[in-house]
């Protein structure tokens, strides 16, 4: 009882702190801003043109049939305007994704389509400097990738899981901006000297602010979520879930549908918010300073955004990509690097999530170890 | 109930801020006094268990300081302390009764109890934010009554009382201290002349004298001056 009280009034503490309040109101509605202003980026077309072709294989027939509505211009293919060619607009994404934007798709026979993927995708795999038995295993699963691509409309689905990097980014603001001073805040305000002097002040509160920042930072991940979810479905709707996720991200060898791969990312997105908040947190105890905590967050973010390892850093490059926005940004799906473990492979869809966790119960006693042995005025 | 403090030391870098003092604390009210500086509050921090010692012990009835136990039956007002804007005065205390481990219903009746004890029975609803410096130290006090503590200890508790509350405040502390291990810090002299039965004179980290109040005479603030002088 005393403990849910105390559990109340620290969520309180972080839920009606004005700067949290503006900070995840700003952010809510930034998403919804983005999202909308995409809109015409895109679907350039409308939902029923898009769904024209809905069920028809991406294969040699198509691409024939799509090439009088193509044209090559200033180095881009384009299809040409008008209402008997918008339907081959969203085809033509998928078409563009492999081959990429500039390269003239007017002379792509349906073979070639496919064949410059499995190119591209064995140059990715040699660039990564996979092993033999790691190629190995990719092939095993692209195996398992039913070709030709089946064309379905697939926007909502899609559009989201783009999104999810910038959830990424938003959220570790948030726990930035909001859980620095969960426990530096205490001390900034001299209110140490009361708590730590109190019968549940030095083990119980320590569990308890922690507690109430994970439910902040879940809290706020669910929001931020919903702020892209719900303009997604009103705009795009929600269907194409079953759809494979090779439509959106040609670089996948996973045999997966949209809605499965969302469903792995919305996993990795929580796990990701509760990383960034359990760091945020340990480094609040250790420094017991809201803006050091804060730089240096922000600092890491920035590193994230911009920070790349080349290949040959081998090991570290290969942490470096399983760091959570790593894993949710677009890129994530085209880094094949695997983790070996008790004779196993497992790919970072699967460590990063195992991580994250081990790392969050590692911060977790660190700070817990660290604020038993506080003392104020030292 | 004996709270004994046996050559405690505490040192900051190149200054020594409480050198090897020993007492011993009984019932009744106690009087910390000595100049800003003096390593009145470094004590109290010590006492407090919110600062471990570089050597010595503390501890009372076999209780160490550092245990939850002891916490259980401390109350403590430091001489600054801030507030969460967020909070109204109640939420305040009913915040820091769930801290002290006092359950829903008797966290409400204390609070309540003490909200008025103090005087702010009219702004207890209101944010702490809006509260002036006097009636802050009023919560202050309030939270350190909350949960009945056997050891009472106070730095510079009448600072931003107005001298109508400092009387009530004496009074209050002066029937506590009956029943209670109570130490309060100050360096107005006058504020301990009613109600202390014993005194402290610290000076440089050390403890200068110790005695009943009554060894300090009828003027209490030259009795003071002439022992910090004394040192000197």
């Amino acid at each position: 009882m005393v403990l849910r009280t105390l559990y109340l009034y620290e969520l309180k503490k972080i839920a009606c702190s004005k700067v949290n309040l503006i900070a995840l109101a700003g952010a809510v509605i930034m998403l919804v801003f983005l999202e909308i202003t995409s809109v015409p980026e895109n679907q350039p077309v409308s939902r029923e043109a898009a769904k024209e072709l809905d069920g028809r294989a991406i294969d040699a027939q198509l691409i024939e049939e799509m090439k009088p509505a193509m044209r090559f211009v200033n180095g881009y293919t384009v299809i040409e305007s008008g209402e008997e060619n918008e339907k081959y607009v969203p085809v033509m994404d998928v078409i563009t994704a492999v081959t990429g934007k500039n390269s003239d798709v007017t002379k792509l026979s349906g073979a070639e389509f496919y064949k410059l993927r499995e190119q591209e995708l064995d140059h990715r795999m040699n660039k990564q400097r996979l092993t033999d038995t790691e190629k190995e295993f990719w092939r095993s699963q692209e195996a398992q990738v039913s070709k030709p691509f089946v064309y379905h409309y697939h926007s909502g689905p899609g559009n989201l899981l783009k999104s999810f990097q910038a959830l990424g980014m938003f959220i570790l603001l948030l726990s930035a901006v909001g859980l620095s001073g969960v426990y530096a805040r205490e001390t900034a305000d001299q209110m140490n000297q009361l708590l730590l002097c109190s019968r549940y002040g030095k083990k119980e509160l320590y569990l308890i602010k922690f507690a109430a920042g994970l439910t902040w930072i879940l809290a706020a991940a669910l929001l931020t979520f919903l702020a892209l979810l719900i303009p997604v479905s009103l705009i795009y709707g929600m269907e194409g879930m079953e759809v494979m996720v090779q439509l959106v991200k040609p670089w996948c060898m996973l045999p997966y549908t949209l809605g499965q791969m969302l469903a792995v990312f919305i996993v990795v997105y929580l796990l990701a918010a509760v990383i960034f908040a359990s760091v945020t947190m340990l480094l609040s105890v250790v420094t017991q300073n809201q803006l050091v905590v804060t730089s240096a967050l922000l600092g890491y973010m920035l590193i994230d955004l911009f920070g790349e390892l080349p290949e040959k850093f081998g090991v570290l490059q290969k942490i470096w990509t399983l760091r959570p926005n790593a894993v949710l940004m677009n890129t994530g799906f085209s880094n094949y690097r695997l983790i070996h473990l008790a004779g196993g492979l497992f790919m970072n869809y699967q460590t990063a999530p195992v991580i994250y966790a081990v790392i969050s119960i590692a911060a977790l006693m660190i700070g817990r170890r660290k604020y038993r042995r506080m003392q104020v005025g030292n | 109930m004996e709270l004994i403090a046996d050559r405690i030391t505490k040192q900051y870098k190149n200054k020594i801020a409480v050198d090897r003092m020993s007492f011993t604390l009984a019932k009744g009210v106690t009087g910390l006094l000595g100049a800003n500086g003096a390593g009145k509050t470094t004590l109290m921090r010590l006492l407090c268990g919110i600062l471990v010692p570089d050597s010595g012990t503390i501890s009372c009835d076999g209780m160490s300081v550092g245990t939850e136990e002891y916490r259980d039956i401390l109350g403590y007002l430091p001489q600054n302390f801030g507030y969460y804007p967020e909070f109204s005065g109640k939420d305040f205390l009913l915040y820091m009764s769930a801290v002290k481990g006092i359950t829903g219903k008797d966290a409400a009746r204390k609070t309540k109890e003490l909200i008025e004890l103090v005087g702010l029975a009219e702004v207890a609803g209101k944010k702490v934010r809006t509260y002036s410096g006097g009636m802050r130290q009023r919560l202050g006090i309030a939270q350190a009554l909350l949960n009945d503590p056997q050891i009472l200890i106070m730095d510079e508790p009448t600072a931003g009382l107005d001298p109508q509350e400092r009387i009530r405040f004496r009074e209050l502390i002066a029937d506590i201290g009956e029943k209670k291990i109570v130490l309060l810090s100050t360096h107005i002299v006058s504020d301990l002349e009613h109600i202390a039965d014993r005194l402290m004179i610290m000076k440089d980290g050390q403890l200068i004298w110790q005695g009943s109040r009554s060894a300090g005479g009828e003027d209490l603030e030259a009795f003071y001056i002439s022992k910090i002088g004394e040192k000197r």
